[in-house]
């Protein structure tokens, strides 16, 4: 110890008195501190109210990269430093090993520069604090550091040092780095690849990603911010950011491992004794063999070497030999789970579970200890069909054991794959017969996110198994599982916690002919039963718990335990967690929120109020906002650059976009838009709570769920606030030929621009009473036979007496739209007024039902013309006042497009 | 203390440096001469363990160095000034020397090792420069802090290699007797190409050239060896067949050839030859060639 104290001593006063160093210490600081503290004078320009962990992770941002380079520059730099001013002629003849010199000497170095690298954590801190987010938790600071920052220094002064020591000189230590990162990258790929494995490189441990720098620019500029890093102010989770860490760091502290082992066998202290080569004069070759020779002096290990330096030599190996280890067994661990789950899904099994067997009720007592979920599920299944069921299908959290699995009274036969549970239960069950089904079910919950290039995953999978080259392969340790119960958050979906039925088929979507990305899919689960459900959970006390019954939990003993007990559609059974703070909230109900941001939710508490009123207006029965429980969830930050909630989303996004999710009585709102500065429309709140609720209340076609979720959209985004400002006209070249009711994208503009154009014509055509009239009545069926596209039109059509089905075929199945024109209007003056003739010719397609308007200096005259594809209508209309203006469609309620060029309006200029 | 038997070094290039070099190394000061390119560098390096020899063995008070386990041991036995010796720049001689004593590990508080640099500045005349950074020193001043550096860990031999070369006379003759005092208490291995130094300074000379010890004795027998073999004569008389010309000097203002001559069966009067001839006159004796062309055919 009395040695390394010599060394960290010496190091310290070298470098501290070194002008190199201040002045690339200087330039660190400054760099690393820039960032954040640019972010906190430019904070009036975006658009959420800047929190500590946005500044944290600001910090973080460029702080792994550059101590990285300062680590390895600074250390290379000492080797020579000591070999150039002869210090090294000292270490010669001191006792200790070669080993102990290196190891000292890098502990040294790591002495001066962590305090260094801690240096711009201190400014962000500050700088926080100054700019009006003061930090209370100080981790949010020092675990990045600490998981981010350190590991990498202790790597980067390892592998310099070591690759230093080797070289003897900067510039090819430098390209002996550059050298060995491409090699492993290339030629131990192509190693691996004959195995069918692949190691990415060190780019995403330095925090490597092209946005940084698109955000860093957007500093500097006035007019654009560009997202921001993702950062949370809720406690930081070591756990989960070493479980990122390690496979993206494994490779580049194996490197550092071997490399700064090796540096000990090249310490140069003692030169080997190298037999001659004999070169005969005459050789052709005796120039290459010289410098060969010379190459073979400089770069043969010293002789000699104690036994302390084959130790570190040696554990330099085994720690480079466990990081691949680590990292292919990581890769095959994950590649195991991939297949699984890929027999899974292109099995397509097991069947579902018959529409005609419902829970009736259900319960689950739980307990969550540490990450870990024991719970017990009593579930109630009737059937109320008219066959006896034998088959039973669940889904549930692959990561979840089903300990033990009964029903009441039947044998059971059990079978699990992936996240599906099949039951087969002798005798069946009879109709109007109910079983009750025990299940016994542990574990840690948690998501497994793949690193296998984009979705769909069967596809994705497809192409790496069929890999022949290394770029097709992937690394599959980089895959992440992110546990769903931590300190900072607990996010529990209904099949997190319990076996929840599944009544969609499991075989997968057809693949798409548009795009690779949405075909071959997991159907969703599109309907769920509502069912009477109670639940009993208990955490620690720390953490406080809201269900969709509403209510938190309350304290009991060392824990807390959330009941709740209500009629609930099953896939609203969702638990949400964290360390929260409890706010009331006046006219909705409470809020749970970090501590943090207890202010942001006041600011915004009259917007939810309005949300509840608004929903409560306009359906009454449905009762979606009243007495809930607004949770503030936060984001999943670890170490992977950019992941977590996009800035964009919140803040840039229109008011399309939900920007809260409702689980029962709970609504789950994001760090980030609970910390928007400008508030959103109160109406977008009720409009995804009811879109939400019409969903649930009736079955329909698996592929016409897309169609259904934006058809209640738009139409609560009508009655809530009015619907689409251009009318039912399209205009300009956003022509949308796209059948509404196939389209495949959730953001295809036969849903943001055809369908709210389409709907306001059926509207028009059927009267808004008439159309809550027919979707009360198809919601409030309690058939539970799917309900198609076609017979919502029937409804629709019957309920209005307007028959719809030219409407349907033409708009909603088909890709047709009519465009107006007029065309030889004439204004004639006949002895008691003025006639007005013309033609109005559709020169798209579709039936179009629209109405002609004359305008006079008293009264409008109006005429309604149905128009066929390509059909033209005389039109004749006569009055009595001097007229001034015919137009087409003036109130925008007919479904067309108006192109350039098209009349839909003619001026009277005076008697012809 | 240290014996070295058949030690031999050739380079990867071929080049053979050291040709089977047996001496033994013990208390007082023992003088290492030889021209340059003899092999000293060469075998103070395999001597001090930072080459490894071709061949031939070493024994530190019994310590085999071919045991890696034993180098510990035989580095703190030995004290060493290179020949391009540098300090540390920046650090002042006194953070030099305190360095110097924390890497070898003294077993001494941090209080007695800065007392024992202070007494060891004091002693090679730097008391005064002691808080100066080392980068500011002049050559000598380099050269004294090398020699407190190379005691610091009260080492039982001090290997010194060409400490005078480049000084001025002045800071020789005190670097000189600098060694003197040092090799009072601890033995002290000298070696140079200057015989000025040896002679000033060493009991003992050892004379190695071509990679071979020519010589190993008291200075003293050194010239005893050469009496009657040296003689000068004018400079413009020709050489006796079987002479050679081994120095020039001015005597009572005529220019004299110093010349060695083992053929003449009268032999010279014994009065007269120094060290330096006598060097001479061995190296003359062993075919090498001392015109300023080194070592000849």
């Amino acid at each position: 110890m009395r040695l390394f104290r010599a060394f960290v001593a010496h190091e310290l006063r070298t470098q501290l008195r070194s002008r190199r160093f201040q002045l690339i210490a200087a330039v660190y600081v400054l760099v690393v501190s820039a960032v954040p503290v640019v972010m906190a004078l430019s904070r009036s320009r975006t658009g959420i109210r800047l929190g500590a962990g946005n500044y944290a992770a600001a910090t973080f941002l460029f702080a792994p990269l550059l101590t990285a380079l300062v680590a390895a520059l600074l250390s290379v730099d000492g080797i020579n430093r000591e070999r150039d001013e002869g210090s090294l002629s000292i270490v010669a003849i001191a006792p200790l090993s070669n080993a102990g010199y290196i190891l000292r000497r890098w502990g040294a170095m790591n002495v001066v520069l962590l305090p260094l690298s801690l240096a711009p954590v201190l400014v962000a801190f500050t700088t926080s604090n100054l700019a009006g987010a003061p930090v209370r938790d100080l981790s949010l600071f020092l675990w990045p550091w600490l998981i981010q920052v350190v590991p990498l220094c202790l790597a980067a002064t390892a592998f310099a040092i070591g690759l230093g020591t080797i070289t003897g000189r900067t510039i090819v230590a430098g390209m002996a780095a550059v050298l060995i990162f491409a090699l492993f990258d290339s030629f131990g790929n192509d190693i691996l690849g004959y195995f069918g494995h692949r190691i990415d490189g060190i780019g995403e441990w330095l925090n490597l990603y092209p946005r940084s720098m698109g955000f860093v620019a957007s500093l500097f500029n006035q007019n654009l911010y560009l997202g921001l890093p993702p950062g949370s102010d809720a406690p930081y989770d070591p756990g989960f950011a070493l479980g990122s860490l390690i496979p993206r760091a494994a490779t580049g502290f194996g490197l550092a491992a071997l490399f700064g082992g090796l540096g000990c066998a090249f310490l140069r202290r003692t030169r080997a004794d190298l037999h001659p080569w004999r070169v005969s004069e005459k050789n052709q070759l005796r120039t290459y063999i010289g410098i060969a020779n010379r190459i073979r002096e400089n770069y043969s290990p010293d002789p000699g070497l104690a036994l302390p330096d084959f130790l570190l030599i040696l554990a330099g190996l085994l720690i480079f030999a466990a990081s691949i280890g680590l990292i292919i067994n990581l890769d095959s661990w994950f590649r195991g789970r991939a297949r699984e789950r890929y027999n899974a899904e292109i099995s397509g099994l097991p069947q579902q579970t018959p529409i005609s067997v419902q829970p009736r009720s259900w319960r689950i007592d739980a307990e969550i200890t540490g990450p870990t979920l024991r719970s017990r599920v009593t579930g109630v299944m009737i059937n109320s069909g008219s066959r006896a069921e034998s088959h039973l299908s669940f889904m549930l959290n692959p990561t979840l054991r089903v300990v033990s699995s009964e029903v009441e009274g039947r044998r059971t036969m059990i079978a699990r794959a992936w996240d599906r549970l099949a039951l087969d239960i002798d005798p069946p069950l009879q109709p109007t017969e109910t079983c009750v089904i025990h299940f016994n079910i542990a574990g840690t919950p948690s998501t497994i996110d793949f690193a296998i290039s984009r979705p769909p995953f069967v596809t994705a999978y497809e192409t790496l198994m069929k890999a022949v080259e290394p770029w097709d392969l992937a690394d599959m340790s980089r895959s992440k599982t992110g546990k769903l119960i931590q300190n900072r958050r607990i996010r529990l979906e209904p099949t997190d916690l319990t076996p929840v039925p599944r009544y969609t088929t499991l075989q997968l979507t057809p693949p798409s002919t548009s795009m690779e990305v949405i075909g071959r899919l997991v159907p969703e689960e599109r309907f769920s039963p509502r069912a009477h459900v109670a639940y009993s959970i208990r955490v620690p006390r720390r953490i406080m718990l809201a269900g969709p019954c509403g209510g938190i939990s309350r304290p009991s003993g060392n824990h807390a335990q959330l009941d709740g007990d209500c009629q609930l559609f099953l896939s609203d059974m969702a638990i949400l967690g964290g360390p929260w703070t409890p706010v009331e909230m006046p006219g909705v109900g409470v809020a749970l929120v970090l501590a943090p941001h207890v202010e942001d939710l006041k600011r915004l508490a009259p917007l939810w109020q309005k949300a509840s009123e608004l929903a409560g207006k306009y359906w009454p029965r449905f009762n979606v906002l009243q007495s809930a429980v607004v949770v503030e969830t936060v984001p999943e930050i670890g170490l992977n650059g950019w992941a977590g909630q996009d800035y964009f989303d919140v803040v840039w996004e229109s008011d399309e976009k939900s920007r809260s999710t409702t689980h029962g009585k709970v609504i789950e709102v994001p760090e980030l838009v609970l910390r928007l500065k400008k508030a959103f429309p109160a109406e977008t709140v009720a409009r995804e709570a009811l879109t939400g609720e019409l969903m649930r209340r009736r079955l329909v076609p698996a592929e016409q769920q897309l169609f259904f979720r934006r058809f209640y959209r738009v139409y609560a985004e009508r009655r809530l606030r009015g619907g689409r400002r251009q009318g039912a006209v399209m205009t300009g070249n956003g022509a949308v030929r796209i059948p509404i009711l196939t389209a495949e994208e959730n953001w295809s503009p036969a849903f943001n621009v055809r369908l709210p154009a389409a709907f306001l014509d059926l509207e028009h055509r059927l009267g808004a009473r008439r159309i809550d009239e027919a979707i009360e009545s198809i919601v409030s069926d309690p058939s539970e036979a799917p309900f198609d596209a076609r017979a919502l039109f029937e409804v629709l059509g019957a309920r209005s007496g307007v028959p719809l089905e030219r409407f349907y075929s033409d708009f909603i199945a088909g890709s047709a739209l009519p465009e107006l024109s007029l065309e030889d209007v004439i204004f004639a003056k006949t002895p008691d007024g003025w006639d007005v003739r013309g033609k109005l010719h559709n020169l798209g397609t579709g039936e179009s039902l629209c109405q002609i308007v004359l305008r006079t200096d008293l009264e409008p005259v109006s005429s309604t013309i149905r128009l066929d594809s390509g059909q033209s209508n005389v039109f004749v209309l006569h009055t009595r006042y001097r007229p001034q203006v015919l137009q087409v469609d003036p109130d925008r309620v007919c479904f067309r497009w108006r192109a350039i060029g098209d009349i839909d309006r003619v001026e009277y200029k005076g008697e012809k | 203390m240290i014996q070295v038997r058949g030690i031999t070094k050739t380079y990867p290039d071929g080049h053979t440096a050291l040709k089977g070099i047996d001496l033994d190394v013990g208390e007082g000061m023992l003088g290492v001469l030889g021209p340059n390119g003899a092999g000293k560098t060469t075998f103070l390096s395999i001597l001090m363990l930072t080459l490894q020899p071709s061949g031939g063995s070493r024994s530190y008070d019994g310590l085999d160095p071919h045991f890696r386990r034993n180098w510990p041991s035989i580095r703190r036995m030995i004290g060493f000034l290179p020949q391009s010796f540098s300090p540390i720049g920046h650090l002042t001689g006194l953070e030099y020397l305190v360095h110097c004593a924390r890497m070898r590990e003294m077993p001494l508080t941090g209080h007695e090792i800065e007392q024992r640099s202070r007494r060891l500045l004091d002693e090679v005349y730097l008391t005064e420069a002691a808080g100066r950074p080392s980068a500011e020193y002049s050559g000598g001043m380099r050269r004294r802090l090398g020699i407190a550096q190379a005691l610091i860990h009260a080492p039982r031999l001090v290997v010194v290699d060409e400490p005078t070369a480049g000084l001025d006379p002045e800071e020789r003759i005190r670097f000189r007797n600098l060694i003197s005092d040092v090799s009072q208490s601890t033995a002290v291995l000298l070696s140079t190409h200057i015989v000025e130094d040896i002679e000033a300074t060493c009991d003992r000379i050892a004379v190695i050239a071509r990679g071979s010890v020519l010589f190993d004795d008291a200075p003293a027998t050194l010239i005893r060896h050469a009496l009657g073999k040296v003689r000068t004569i004018p400079a413009e008389v020709p050489l006796p067949p079987g002479s050679v010309v081994i120095g020039s000097k001015v005597d009572l203002g005529e220019r004299v050839n110093v010349i060695y001559d083992d053929t003449n069966p009268f032999p010279c009067p014994d009065d007269g030859v120094t060290l330096e001839e006598a060097y001479s006159a061995l190296l003359a004796a062993h075919g090498f060639r001392l015109d300023g062309g080194g070592p000849g055919a």
